[in-house]
């Protein structure tokens, strides 16, 4: 059972319907207590139903989480957890310090994010990725919500179906959404997923065991994020990676980002938006051209 | 003559058998707390060292009472609800949980009213506090089923005895 299914089985009726009456457009579902349900769609939102109540919210979550907090533990110290079909369930509420770690006490908001796979998004920057002189590493960037991962995963299908090894970094399971490391969304058939790993650990494996020739990593930005990139870059592995940022500008901003764009690991950058879905820019940092504009 | 000396072998065979019988009870408790202790252990290691979650790792326990519990989970039920429902089930005459006392089902309660809802520790403490509960149960059981069989079938033999003397 898909997570809008299961979300639509607890929620309210009434909800439930609005739920199945959308679910091919859903991008989000909002879920607040003592709030009504939020239903986000690529053109517009809606609240939907009564004020839900704070005890069923935290009952949803657990449902959500098959009543294991334990295996989601690390993901929830981090604000999110991850379902099997790669929907991220993101969670606020009350944090507590417990030695090292935040432990979520108290579930004050959820948002679920759907994950649909979209065949044939990243048709049009295929041949800026794929390029006659060779691979092109390429970070995507955007600000949340506009189709990052989505492009991302087309990506990594189309290389593999073209005939390149892929190695995939998927640390918070979205980009493939693997079950017992074995991946449910179609990654390409000469694709390899390292699943919950942090990045810094899964790109060096991938590079020693599993001779990939490109490297894809979903939201890159963290310590380490651009040493295992450059590192990447230096053993000849192209990486195809995505970052948040409003622009190549505020991206410069943020040091493991600039650390990876200035460092030549990154030899263009694709912008979305200001839609989900939407290619704004593709543009080179080889100086093999100028900054080309695709809107479309 | 010959008839009657069979036959009073025959009455004591019955009465040492039926001894045995007796002690049925004890031994299928013995049984039951054995396999939920060995089952309870290989929870534990699938879900505080593998991260399965709940209703998988009740099924790999390898244990039918497990299994019920995970099939009952489906729909989305806690484990302590589907528990409730199972063990309404369980308890009933020839069910799986007949022969367990009231203190073998404490562990158990004790155990599914909490599986899933806290942090890793804190479920590997209390998967190991309840396998040792009932790995306790288990050897308590199995004296007591040493003893019963020796009492049982030293009586069933008896009065086998009595009754093969009157038939001779």
């Amino acid at each position: 059972m898909g997570t809008l299914d299961r979300l639509a089985a607890l929620l309210p009726a009434e909800v439930a319907r609005e739920i199945n009456a959308r679910c091919g457009q859903l991008t989000q579902v909002g879920l607040r207590a003592n709030r009504p349900v939020q239903l986000s769609w690529p053109n517009g939102e809606a609240l939907a139903g009564e004020a839900l109540d704070a005890g069923r919210l935290r009952g949803i979550v657990s449902a959500l989480m098959d009543y294991s907090f334990y295996a989601r533990e690390a993901e929830l110290s981090q604000g999110f957890f991850t379902m099997n079909d790669g929907c991220r369930v993101g969670v606020c509420g009350r944090f507590a310090r417990d030695g090292d770690a935040w432990r979520l006490t108290d579930v004050g908001s959820v948002c679920v994010r759907v994950a649909r796979p979209v065949p044939g998004c990243a048709d049009a920057i295929m041949d800026s990725i794929d390029a006659p002189d060779g691979l092109r590493s390429t970070l995507i960037l955007s600000r949340p919500g506009m189709g990052k991962t989505t492009l991302l995963r087309d990506i990594a299908r189309q290389l593999s179906e073209a005939g390149y090894r892929v190695g995939v970094s998927d640390e918070r399971h979205e980009l493939a959404a693997c079950a017992s490391g074995i991946p449910t969304l179609d990654v390409g058939s000469r694709t390899d997923v390292m699943d919950g790993c942090p990045r810094t650990l899964a790109i060096p494996a991938l590079i020693r065991s599993m001779a990939p020739e490109v490297i894809v990593a979903d939201e890159i930005g963290g310590e380490g994020d651009a040493r295992a990139l450059a590192d990447a870059a230096r053993c000849g592995v192209a990486v195809v990676a995505s970052a948040h940022g409003e622009s190549v500008e505020t991206a410069l901003m943020r040091p493991a980002l600039r650390e990876a764009i200035l460092g030549g690991a990154i030899r263009q950058i694709v912008l979305l938006g200001p839609r989900p879905g939407v290619i704004l820019e593709v543009r080179a940092l080889d100086g093999g051209g100028d900054a080309r504009w695709k809107y479309a | 003559m010959e008839i009657r000396v069979a036959l009073a072998l025959f009455v004591v065979l019955c009465g040492a058998l039926g001894g045995r019988t007796l002690s049925d009870g004890a031994k299928r408790r013995a049984e039951a707390l054995r396999v939920l202790s060995e089952a309870t252990r290989r929870l534990r290691v699938h879900m505080t060292s593998m991260f399965e979650p709940v209703p998988v790792a009740l099924e790999h326990a390898d244990c039918e009472l497990f299994s019920m519990v995970a099939r009952a989970m489906e729909g989305g039920f806690s484990a302590e609800a589907a528990w409730e429902r199972v063990e309404k089930r369980a308890t009933k005459r020839g069910g799986i949980l007949d022969s367990l006392t009231q203190a073998d089902r404490e562990a158990l309660d004790r155990m599914f009213s909490g599986l899933g809802q806290s942090g890793r520790e804190e479920q590997d403490l209390l998967l190991s506090g309840v396998a040792e509960a009932l790995e306790g149960q288990h050897r308590l059981a199995r004296d007591k089923l040493r003893e019963s069989e020796k009492l049982y079938g030293t009586l069933g033999l008896l009065i086998g005895l009595m009754l093969a003397l009157i038939v001779i």
